[in-house]
């Protein structure tokens, strides 16, 4: 949301909170005060107006009173006839327009003398007049007399003799057409205000304002009757007989024994604050216009030059550096348009300097790339070339019949070659390096070994060096090893290279040469004896050897020689010796005889 | 198979929204038996059905006639009618007998039972009738009340001439008679439609009172289904308050079910029986100990009753209380 309308908002809201909270507040208050106001009125209004009634009450139970305690009166009522007392009566009543009968009753309750003589001889005896009334005055609140067809409130007295003894009763019924003008005339409520009163049984005794026949005939059970009845007084808002919302105050009068109630209608009561609420509405809702109005152009002042420097920030942010925000002006918005003016001076000049420093730097990232590219590609020759070396060294080590290893300058294997492995009777390389080259020496030439590889490491000497072995089983062999000292790329010594040769075969080789001469020698003495003159017997053909014996040719060349002897017969030897077999066929046969 | 619930659903809506009125409505149907024809001495009922009184309480109310072969607490205790309406004093007669009858509201608090004489004859009270011609009725209720009231006035009856009459006012118009006995709301109508003037000479003013017709249900019915008695009470009182303050309309609505449809009989009627009624110093319908003695006393007194009963056992307040929120 735009900044514009938040502040607009904000103006609103703050501005409408304070509005309705105060209208709603004096609306409260006011409305709180008036109800008040027309309850005092109301109460004010009963007050009077039970004021009237008991009084008239009082006064038509006074008027009997006196009646009965009237001596004149009194003697009428003890000693005259029916006619002389019909007469008085009737006289009375011409006076008294509030009262609309009177008549006597007997102590059985029966009507003795009446002013209206058709009421003459019935019974009253069940009546609570006659009941309460020879004790002593008494009330009858309305009723429906159904002598008389009419609703009735009957007033009872005593009439007592001289000595003071019970002789009958007074009645009088009220007009009840008194004290319903009494609760209707001259209330003060207004149009819709009336005051009547209900009795016991729910029913209004007194006309309505508003409905003629009501008097009577209607059941009234509303909020205010009801409680009311239960002898409360008091005000309250509820529904009345005519179904109109009301605002009532209502008492119970015990002298009537009926309530009282005043009543004006919700509408007629609450019209002043009704009136009072359109007005707050009224003016809440204007001066709410104009606070939208007011704030609407007023934030107007705070969003526009807000705008104009964004837009030009928006600006400045797409790249058009040279352009400035125009928003002068000595607050809050001016003093940001003069500093992001100034920063975009600043940006600008860094960006200069940026710029130049790109370029530079552009120029010597390409220099040295070239020059990477170079060393790469000439590193490359060279790795390609020291690999190389690399594999024929290796080849040269491992196809090598003899055993080559590498030490450390602590005498610990780095390298042995697959004929070390073998030659020292070991399963693999792993076996061997890190481990010290003393333990492949038995360990009586192990000093000496020892010596010779810290002589190597001193001085680089070079020599052949006969040992014995000790293979991984225990056994041992001749040996030897040619070490020489290597150094690293700084010319520092690495490492010593041992070439070890097994000598078993060229120990053993030599033994059998030196055998081989030995008998060489011996056969050669053998040889000997027969070069030179030999002396021999012209006759027996028998030879004289070197200790001057004479032996047989066969026995002097045995001896002398590696030749043996097969005696065999010549043919013609056999012509002579054997004729028999000189033949063909007989020659294997001879052969293997002689044999 | 989904569109087949649905379907099942919509036809036993349907079929339960097709039932009777009363099923739609889930009201109790019932029935009351009036103590007469249709008139408007129950003018009360009728309010109370044609307003809607009784659909608000649930209820579907018929109102049956008075037959000899049913009468009231004959109708109530053999089951066919719910309710009842009686005179206080046979609803003793039959408690006498051990029926277990019950009222839970009065409506004539006052006896209707009047006698009625011509103006131009000048006989304006009891002690008039001495020497004259007086007809009575063939009830036994006024025979009771007439001859109470006498006893109690004093009054000697061989000093004048009792002769029984019909329900009507004949006798007295064609000079048979002088005065005669008969309904306050009833028989001295036929005299003024006549063109005559009347006095009417009721016998609650002459000392023989007592409640007249009360509405009553068998202890079962006000033991076991309480809500029921209340529902058809309540409804009952507001129809006679309606009545009470609107008597022009109950006229119209008595009309729609009185057998006799002259509108300015069960206008005269309906008058006169409003003040015995509405007594103004009690709701409608309330019932006092007192005066359900004073109809036992009457009835022991002429001996319509040998035995006294338990009176407090004929009549519940309980539902009186209820309505009128006095509990």
């Amino acid at each position: 949301m735009k900044i514009g309308a938040k502040l607009t908002a904000i103006l609103v809201l703050v501005a409408m909170a304070g509005i309705i909270l105060s209208a709603l507040i004096s609306y409260v208050v006011a409305r709180k005060g008036i109800i008040e106001e027309i309850e005092r009125h109301l109460e004010s209004v009963v007050v009077l107006k039970e004021d009237h009634l008991k009084k008239y009450v009082e006064e038509r139970i006074g008027d009997l009173d006196h009646m009965t305690r009237n001596k004149l009166y009194r003697e009428v009522f003890l000693g005259a006839s029916k006619q002389k007392i019909r007469g008085v009566l009737k006289e009375t009543l011409a006076h008294k327009k509030e009262l609309i009968e009177l008549f006597t009753l007997n102590l059985d309750g029966v009507v003795d003398v009446s002013t209206d003589e058709r009421q003459e001889g019935k019974i009253k005896s069940y009546e609570k007049y006659f009941i309460e009334g020879k004790k002593g005055p008494f009330l009858q609140s309305l009723y429906y007399d159904l002598s008389l067809q009419v609703p009735s409130m009957t007033i009872s007295a005593p009439i007592r003799d001289e000595q003071g003894g019970l002789s009958g009763l007074l009645v009088g019924r009220v007009n009840l057409k008194r004290i319903s003008s009494l609760m209707t005339d001259r209330t003060g409520l207004g149009k819709t205000g009336e005051t009547y009163l209900v009795n016991l049984s729910n029913f209004m005794i007194t006309e309505s304002r508003f409905e003629k026949g009501l008097a009577l005939n209607k059941f009234v059970s509303t909020e205010g009757v009801r409680d009311c009845l239960k002898g409360n007084s008091g005000h309250r808002m509820y529904v009345n007989y005519m179904g109109t919302p009301v605002l009532g105050y209502y008492e119970w009068i015990p002298e009537t024994r009926a309530c009282l109630l005043a009543e004006i209608s919700e509408k007629e009561a609450f019209a002043p604050i009704d009136r009072l609420r359109n007005i707050l509405a009224f003016v809440t809702i204007g001066v709410v216009i104009l606070v939208i109005i007011f704030g609407f152009f007023f934030s107007k002042t705070i969003s526009k030059p807000l705008e104009k420097l964004i837009r030009g920030i928006e600006r400045i942010g797409k790249g058009d550096l040279e352009h400035r925000v125009d928003v002068r002006g000595k607050d809050e918005i001016g003093k940001l348009a003069f500093a992001f003016n100034h920063m975009t001076e600043r940006r600008q000049e860094a960006d200069e300097m940026l710029r130049k420093a790109h370029d530079e730097l552009e120029q010597r990232v390409e220099e040295r790339t070239s020059e990477l590219v170079r060393e790469i590609g000439e590193r490359k020759q060279v790795e390609a070339a020291l690999q190389e070396t690399e594999k024929l060294y290796r080849t040269l080590i491992e196809t090598s019949p003899d055993a080559i290893v590498l030490v450390d300058m602590n005498t610990n294997f780095l390298m042995v070659n697959q004929v070390a492995v073998r030659l020292y009777g070991y399963q693999n390389e792993e076996e061997m390096i890190g481990k010290t080259f003393l333990n492949l020496i038995v360990p009586e030439e192990r000093p000496r070994l020892f010596e010779h590889f810290k002589d190597t490491r001193q001085t680089g000497s070079n020599q052949i060096l006969e040992h014995t072995s000790l293979k991984k089983d225990g056994s041992s062999f001749h040996a030897a090893v040619n070490a020489s000292l290597i150094f690293d790329a700084q010319g520092r010594p690495k490492g010593i290279i041992a070439i070890t040769r097994d000598m078993t075969e060229h120990k053993r080789a030599e033994e059998e040469r030196e055998k081989l001469i030995h008998e060489l020698q011996e056969a050669l003495a053998k040889v000997k004896t027969l070069s030179g003159m030999l002396p021999i017997c012209a006759s027996c053909k028998k030879i004289r050897d070197d200790k001057g014996y004479w032996n047989q040719i066969e026995a002097y060349i045995g001896d002398h020689s590696e030749t043996e002897f097969t005696h065999t017969i010549c043919p013609e030897c056999m012509k002579k010796l054997y004729p028999d077999f000189a033949d063909n066929k007989n020659k294997e046969v001879i052969k293997e005889n002689i044999k | 198979m989904k569109m087949n619930i649905w379907v099942v659903l919509l036809i036993s809506a349907l079929a339960i929204l097709g039932c009777t009125d009363g099923e739609k409505k889930g009201l109790d149907e019932i029935t009351v038996k009036l103590k007469y024809f249709h008139q408007a001495q129950f003018a009360g009922n009728y309010v109370a059905n044609e307003k809607g009184f009784y659909a608000d309480e649930s209820l579907k109310v018929n109102l049956v006639p008075f037959s000899l072969e049913e009468p009231p607490i004959v109708a109530v205790l053999s089951g066919k009618a719910l309710f009842g309406i009686t005179g206080a004093n046979e609803l003793i007669m039959a408690r006498a007998q051990g029926l277990p009858i019950k009222s839970f509201a009065v409506i004539y608090k006052t006896s209707p039972i009047c006698a009625y004489s011509l103006k131009r004859s000048g006989i304006v009270r009891p002690h008039d009738f001495l020497g004259k011609k007086v007809g009575l009725e063939k009830a036994p209720d006024i025979e009771m009340m007439y001859s109470a009231m006498m006893t109690r006035l004093g009054i000697d009856r061989r000093r004048m001439k009792e002769v029984k009459i019909d329900f009507d006012a004949n006798k007295l118009l064609d000079g048979t008679v002088d005065v005669a006995t008969g309904y306050a709301g009833n028989e001295p109508h036929q005299a003024i439609q006549a063109g005559h003037e009347v006095n009417i000479i009721l016998m609650a003013d002459y000392g023989a009172n007592m409640y007249g017709d009360v509405l009553f249900a068998t202890e079962d019915t006000i033991n076991k289904k309480p809500e029921l008695v209340e529902h058809f009470l309540r409804a009952t009182l507001k129809g006679w308050q309606y009545a009470i303050e609107n008597q022009e309309e109950a006229v119209g609505i008595i009309l729609k079910y009185a057998t006799d449809k002259t509108k300015s009989l069960q206008s005269y009627m309906l008058q006169r029986s409003i003040p015995l009624i509405h007594t103004g110093d009690s709701p409608v319908g309330w019932m006092e100990k007192a005066r359900w003695k004073e109809v036992q006393d009457i009835m022991l007194q002429q001996k319509t009753l040998n035995k006294e009963i338990d009176v407090d056992k004929a009549y519940t307040t309980r539902f009186l209380e209820k309505i009128y929120n006095k509990s």
